[in-house]
């Protein structure tokens, strides 16, 4: 009996001490959070100053809006149109009685450097995701300020597939490598495994 | 040494093999303290010789861990550092050591769906953190993988192209994860690596003894061991450096990416960040709620490398 009695006192002290140890602490992500460091602010560069031509209308003014679909000869040559089905030519963005805004597709007029909300206008989820950071290139200061570029800087709009760009050099090879089976590592030679 | 060692244990009175040797406390000890003797001499010899111009000097021999040094002495180590490297260069530098801020954990994450391979974050880098091109280290491997593939035994980072991103692939860049649970930490012996409170494992290079334990045990490949002196040229060196970052390495230690913690800490974002020309690369604080890199955390299919190992990375990869 007394046996038994003690066993089991032995068993409530063996829980006691070791049953409900914490132990080592799991390694758990970001608790225990002081308050949050908030992370500035952001601008959004200007494209204005960077556009050569701007204001159109210094050119325009005197000229008739041709809205026709044509091979433009004497101004806009290098201008090459390749962004998705597009009907209306040029008038489809720019404004035909207010050359240097641009308009969305319910008539609101923007500035050239408010052009990310006409390209929003088609590509919503992009814009989603640029207005909260996501997307697009930022530069300057996680906490301070920091500018973020606005679509025009990366994408054309009239041709806004990326530009293909040219590698950095390649890095150097361990001298055991070949750079045969360093470009082609799927591909085995001499029976050997990579 | 090891001809001293070998001399010693052949000594053993019926010492066929070392195991045998070893069952023998007498010869054991009796090798065991003609290895002292020879080791004692030898650092004796190096000592009398200097060494070259690579051997630390006393108050660097003698100097405390980097936790428990006084800001004084820090002070006194930056200026030895910024002097050395004045001598050996003529590079006037300036070393700082931003402490973590309260309250920050960062996070780096990446957009697989629009990096486009061209290494300019691998360059940027490597001029932020004085890396040398001769023998080349890089923080930072681009791999070219197969589109729709995660599989790394078809993909390479030995590439060169014209016109990026290459038909049918993707790029996947790979640094240093800044591991909550790193294994590289718990692999050295002399704790000369640490992870800090930001979430940064970082090294102190006066304090590594070149086991590259860590480079082993890390399952990204993402620590470089210096086999030589490293050799910048002068009108290449970052004068803005970080004691704990990006200051001058030497032949025989490791070192690793830091997500430029002498920029970050100053509330910069990385060098690699801003050289990305399609604007892949996120960076913030995890604990601030309104943050990018929370927002794709919280928004995104992020993913990380080898989370069966739990490593807890702080680098996300996602497509967007």
């Amino acid at each position: 009996m007394l046996t038994r009695k003690l066993l089991r006192v032995g068993l409530l002290m063996a829980l006691t001490l070791f049953g409900c140890s914490p132990g080592e602490e799991p390694q758990r992500l970001h608790t225990d959070h002081p308050p949050p460091v908030p992370s500035g602010s952001v601008a959004v560069m200007a494209r204005i100053p960077l556009l050569p031509t701007y204001p159109c209308s210094r050119c325009h003014e005197d000229r008739t809006p041709d809205p026709r679909e044509r091979q433009l000869t004497e101004f806009h040559t290098q201008k090459i149109l390749h962004h998705g089905v597009l009907g209306g030519w040029c008038y489809r963005c720019h404004t035909k009685d207010n050359i240097d805004r641009l308009h969305l597709q319910d008539g609101t007029l923007v500035t050239f450097d408010q052009a990310y909300e006409l390209c929003g206008s088609c590509h919503g989820d992009k814009l989603r995701d640029w207005k909260a950071g996501m997307h697009g290139l930022t530069t300057g200061y996680w906490l301070g300020d920091r500018q973020r570029r606005s679509c025009p800087f990366c994408h054309d709009p009239h041709n806004p597939h990326f530009p293909a760009m040219q590698s950095e050099r390649e890095p150097s090879l361990p001298r055991t490598v070949s750079t045969t089976e360093a470009r082609a590592p799927h591909e085995e030679s001499n029976g050997e495994g990579h | 040494m090891a001809k001293d060692t070998e001399t010693a244990l052949d000594a053993q009175p019926g010492g066929d093999s070392p195991l045998e040797i070893r069952e023998d406390e007498h010869g054991t000890r009796r090798a065991f303290l003609k290895l002292a003797g020879a080791a004692a001499a030898a650092t004796a010899a190096v000592a009398a010789t200097g060494c070259g111009s690579t051997a630390p000097t006393t108050e660097e021999f003698l100097r405390q861990h980097y936790k428990k040094l006084s800001a004084e002495e820090k002070q006194r180590i930056f200026a030895r550092i910024e002097e050395e490297t004045k001598a050996r260069t003529g590079v006037t530098t300036h070393i700082s050591d931003p402490p973590p801020l309260d309250g920050v954990e960062y996070a780096y994450a990446l957009n697989l769906s629009v990096c486009n391979g061209s290494r300019r974050c691998v360059e940027a880098c490597a001029r932020e953190n004085n890396l040398p091109d001769d023998p080349e280290i890089r923080y930072i491997r681009v791999f070219e993988m197969e589109a729709g593939s995660l599989e790394f035994e078809e993909a390479t980072p030995y590439y060169a192209h014209e016109n990026l991103p290459a038909k049918d692939k993707y790029y996947m860049p790979v640094q240093c994860h800044q591991c909550d649970n790193p294994p590289c930490v718990k692999a050295c012996p002399v704790q000369a690596t640490w992870k800090e409170p930001d979430g940064i494992v970082v090294v102190d290079y006066s304090w590594c003894i070149g086991c590259r334990f860590c480079v082993v045990a890390c399952p990204y490949f993402a620590r470089r061991f210096n086999w030589v002196q490293p050799d910048i040229p002068p009108d290449r060196i970052n004068p803005n450096q970080g004691y704990l970052s990006n200051r001058p390495r030497f032949k025989g230690v490791v070192e690793k990416c830091t997500f430029c913690l002498h920029r970050t800490r100053k509330g910069r974002l990385p060098a690699c960040l801003e050289a990305c020309p399609t604007g892949a690369r996120k960076f913030g604080n995890l604990n601030d709620p309104n943050s990018e890199i929370r927002k794709i955390i919280e928004t995104k299919r992020v993913f990380v490398l080898k989370e069966d190992l739990a490593t807890l990375p702080r680098f996300y990869y996602f497509f967007a």
